[in-house]
Formats: C-alpha cells, sequence, structure tokens
C-alpha cells in the first residue's frame, strides 16, 4: 500500500520524534507507512461520537 | 511422576489429601525442563533453587496444617514484563537485561500469597510487541508441538513452557492478541479478563488502555483458580476496577444448557478468512455446543479492519509513548521487529489517535448493543496452525486484521480454547468473548465445550514417556 506522502515528508515526521534512523530503515518504514494512513482513513471516517476524552474535574478533598 | 501432566485442579486435588507431593511436582516440571529446553526456550530465568525451597516449605505447610488454596504448591510461570522482586525481568530486552526490580508485581505477589511454586521469568517478544526476533539476548521460544513453527505472541514463553508440561500454569498479557494467540498455536485455555479486572501495578506497560493481564494453562478451569487468584481492586493501578471478585469457577458446573452464543460468522469468513480446517473445527464445536443445548445465532459487527485501524492507531501511539525516550537514548538497544514498530507509532498524528478513540466508543457501544441477547461471542483466535517460525511476516497484520483487537478494544473478557488439530498435527482455536466482568459465563463456556471434547487429553508428542524431539 503505497504513502501519498512523499518519503522526505515521512523522514520529517521521524525526525521530529527526535530518533536518529538509518536510511535503510526508513526505507522500510516508508514502505509501510501507507498501512497507517489507511488506518487514520478508516478511523476518520466514523460518525460524531461524543468525544472519548472528557475530563473531570478533581474537587477539593473534604 | 516426570511424564505426567496433571492440570492445576488435578494437582491441588492430590496435594490436598496429600497424594501429591509439592516436591515431587516440581521435580517433575524441573526434569522436563532439563530434557526440553535447549529445544523450546521458554525461560529467561529459570529459579530452580527457589522453586524447590518454595515446593518444600508448600509441603511442609500443607503437612501441618492443610493447603492455603489451589495453588498451593503448584508450578507456575510468569512472562518476563511481570517484575519480582530480586529477579531480574527483562522483558526479554537487552535494554533490560540487568533490571532487577525491588518490588513483586501486586499479581506477583497475590499468586505468591496462595502458594504457588515461581519455576522461573518466561520468554516474551520484546515489551509485549512484535515477534519472533531472533537479535536479542535471548533466542525465540519454540513451539512444543513442533519446534520449527512459531508459538505466536506476545506471551510466547507462558505458550510453550505451559503446553511443554514445565509448569501448570502461567501468566501473559494481552495488549492485541498476546495471551489469545500463543494459547491458540500451543494448545492451551487463555483468557485475556475484562479490562480493569486484573491489576498491572509492576506490570512492564506496552498500551496503558489496552494493556490487560490475565493467565494461560491448560483448561479453563485452571484460567478460572488463576484467575481468581490474580483479580481485585488495587490502588496502584490507576485503571484496575473496584469490583468484587466472583467465584471465577462459580458457574463451571452448569454444561452449556441454555448458553446464548452469538458467531460473528463474517470476522472469519470474509474479514479475514481462515483456512478450511479452522472454519470447519469452529463449526463443529459450534454443533457441539448447540447439542448440549446451547442456543446458536449469527451476530453481525462492523468489519475487522475497521476493529483493527482503531486498535493498531492506539496501541502504536501509546506504545510509542511508552518508549520515545529509550528510543532517543538507546535506539541500538532494541531489536529491529520492536523497534521499527515503535517508530512507526511516532508518525501518527494526535487528532488521528483522537479519532480512534472516538471511534472506540462507538465500537464498543455497539458491541455492547450486540450482545444484549446473547451471553458469549465466537469466533476465530487465528487462522490456522501454526506458521513456521522463520515464516512469519514482519508486517503481517496490516494484511490481515487480527480477531484479538475488538476485545481489546471493548475491554471485553475474550478467551481461546483449541478447537482440535489441523492436518499438521498442530492445534486449531476458537475465540469466545464474554460481557464485561462476566468472566465466570466466559469460563462456562470453554469449561462445558473442553467437558464434551477429546482435545485436553492430547499432549505434544515429545513428551510422550521416553520420545525425543527430532
Amino acid at each position: 500500500m503505497e504513502a501519498t506522502i512523499s518519503r522526505e515528508e515521512f523522514a520529517f515526521l521521524i525526525r521530529r520524534a527526535g530518533v536518529t534512523v538509518p536510511e535503510a530503515t526508513l526505507d522500510e518504514l516508508y514502505g509501510v507507512y501507507g498501512h497507517i494512513e489507511a488506518s487514520a482513513r478508516r478511523v476518520r471516517a466514523g460518525g460524531d461520537a461524543e468525544p472519548a476524552h472528557v475530563f473531570a474535574p478533581i474537587e477539593e478533598p473534604t | 511422576m516426570s511424564d505426567v501432566f496433571p492440570t492445576i485442579a488435578e494437582a491441588a486435588e492430590q496435594i490436598a489429601r496429600k497424594a501429591l507431593s509439592p516436591v515431587e511436582l516440581t521435580q517433575a516440571c524441573l526434569d522436563r525442563i532439563a530434557r526440553h529446553e535447549d529445544t523450546l526456550h521458554c525461560f529467561i530465568t529459570l529459579t530452580a533453587e527457589r522453586a524447590l525451597q518454595e515446593a518444600r516449605a508448600a509441603e511442609k505447610e500443607i503437612a501441618k496444617s492443610g493447603a492455603r488454596g489451589p495453588l498451593h504448591g503448584i508450578p507456575i510461570g510468569l512472562k518476563d514484563i511481570y517484575e519480582t522482586k530480586g529477579i531480574r525481568t527483562t522483558a526479554h530486552s537487552r535494554q533490560l537485561e540487568h533490571h532487577v526490580p525491588d518490588a513483586d508485581a501486586t499479581t506477583v505477589r497475590k499468586l505468591s500469597d496462595a502458594g504457588a511454586v515461581l519455576m522461573g521469568k518466561l520468554a516474551t517478544h520484546e515489551f509485549a510487541l512484535g515477534g519472533p526476533s531472533f537479535d536479542l539476548p535471548w533466542p525465540p521460544a519454540r513451539n512444543p508441538w513442533d519446534p520449527t513453527r512459531f508459538t505466536g505472541g506476545s506471551s510466547s514463553g507462558t505458550g510453550a513452557a505451559i503446553a511443554a508440561g514445565f509448569v501448570l500454569g502461567g501468566t501473559g498479557s494481552d495488549t492485541g492478541g498476546s495471551i489469545r494467540t500463543p494459547s491458540a498455536y500451543c494448545g492451551l485455555s487463555g483468557i485475556k479478563p475484562t479490562y480493569g479486572r486484573v491489576s498491572k501495578a509492576g506490570i512492564l506497560p506496552l498500551s496503558f488502555s489496552l494493556d490487560t493481564a490475565g493467565p494461560m494453562a491448560w483448561t479453563a478451569e485452571d484460567c478460572a483458580i488463576l484467575l481468581e487468584c490474580m483479580s481485585g481492586y488495587d490502588p496502584a493501578d490507576p485503571a484496575c476496577a473496584d469490583r468484587p471478585v466472583p467465584a471465577m469457577r462459580g458457574e463451571l458446573g452448569r454444561g452449556a444448557a441454555g448458553l446464548r452464543i452469538g458467531v460473528v460468522r463474517h470476522f472469519f469468513e470474509r474479514d479475514n478468512p481462515v483456512g478450511e480446517p479452522t472454519r470447519q473445527a469452529i463449526d463443529t464445536a459450534l454443533e457441539t455446543l448447540a447439542g448440549a443445548g446451547a442456543k446458536v445465532r449469527e451476530i453481525t459487527l462492523p468489519p475487522l479492519a475497521e476493529w483493527y485501524a482503531c486498535g493498531s492507531l492506539i496501541n502504536l501511539s501509546e506504545s510509542f509513548d511508552v518508549h520515545a525516550e529509550r528510543l532517543r537514548t538507546n535506539f541500538a538497544g532494541y531489536g529491529e521487529l520492536l523497534r521499527d514498530r515503535l517508530l512507526l507509532g511516532s508518525t501518527i498524528a494526535s487528532s488521528d489517535y483522537v479519532h480512534a478513540t472516538r471511534r472506540r466508543r462507538e465500537f464498543a457501544t455497539l458491541l455492547a448493543a450486540a450482545m444484549r441477547h446473547v451471553d458469549v461471542l465466537a469466533f476465530a483466535t487465528v487462522t490456522g496452525e501454526a506458521p513456521p517460525i522463520d515464516g512469519v511476516p514482519k508486517w503481517g497484520n496490516f494484511e490481515k486484521p487480527s480477531f484479538a483487537m475488538p476485545a481489546n478494544l471493548s475491554g471485553y473478557p475474550a478467551m481461546s480454547v483449541c478447537t482440535g488439530f489441523g492436518p499438521a498435527g498442530l492445534p486449531l482455536a476458537m475465540q469466545l468473548v464474554g460481557k464485561p466482568f462476566a468472566e465466570p459465563t466466559l469460563l462456562r463456556a470453554a469449561h462445558a465445550y473442553e467437558q464434551l471434547t477429546p482435545w485436553r487429553e492430547r499432549r505434544p508428542a515429545f513428551a510422550a514417556p521416553g520420545a525425543v524431539i527430532p
């Protein structure tokens, strides 16, 4: 499954994580990154569920 | 004694009436380990001396005041992500090769308090993700049914050690099938409990919102014994549920009559088609349960790929977060498989993670509605028999979505049970999923099936008296 972003753009994503990666590893990961994009497309296609991340304020201990 | 494979329940009954010595039982396991560990690589750390000391102490105490319970004097093993005071806990990783914790995980303490005999720390996929890996300080565990085959993972050593009779039960963890897959490939019963049922305090994390600790054993009854011991509220784990612990064996005597089973056929016939032997075995299993009075109906859920996409984004994002600092500071300290998966996690956008958590809630709501009129769901655990250990595709899960993820995403309890043997003589399996905190009913379904079939009587061929691994 091909990625929709370029290899350079993908390399930027990895660099942003602060990890130095050998070029051969970068090539391999870029080769499977399309699966991550496909997964993201699938989850974005969902409905408008209530946000799962809700925050309940912690009340002051009595 | 050395060629006998009692279940935990059988051994406990014999120990309680002093017909079986914990020392003899432990020594029999150690004898098997001595004969076959060089082939199977189940252990990272074997604690033989400690095991014999604990067995002797158990024997003395039982003789004086009776057994504490069904785990007293029973040899078990721990996946090497469960922290053990004074015993190294490596996660099968070079990163923690010399890590010796100063405290036990809550579950380890509970098992120890119950009198279980610790045989050692068991192989896993590195930090419970990826595998099999051949570039780590220890080799991957191998399948006792055929050592050229994969055990499944990540609780690989636990699966292999139980099937080989090295231990009678053990612990695993399940983030995306890591209890159920090795249970399937190694022919065991293994249960991923409800998320929150078992404390994770002192267990090395992978993905906080998906990780679930649980037991693996030869039978559903043995799983019930172990699970009851491991369960319970623990304030040290923020995800642990403050719920009473039921008698996990409480429904085992009720059989299959009246059980309502929903079969999710599209998961294993269309979404990720299984091999014909697996499909036939599931159909036969359902017919067997129906013949004993269960009511079977078909259930439809969102396609497996949808569950998998959602679960993998959450898993990879959270796993990267757990390991980010080590990746930056000691990249070479990881094996290739784990390192590369973690790196993919670093590329997931925050908005996609949030979308995935929303979808997760949608899926959980749909699952709850679908199970309103059934007690358990049934579908596949894996597509077929264990593959060759050197032929496991590195990115295979992206091509074929795992059957495990629905239970991890929803937090529902699920287990794998052996449904017979395939053309290569290796175990086949079926997955059963229960309702949240209804493990006794799930265990009842699995136990009923095991009682109706002969599969628990068959062990790996090498374990027969006098046999030698080819």
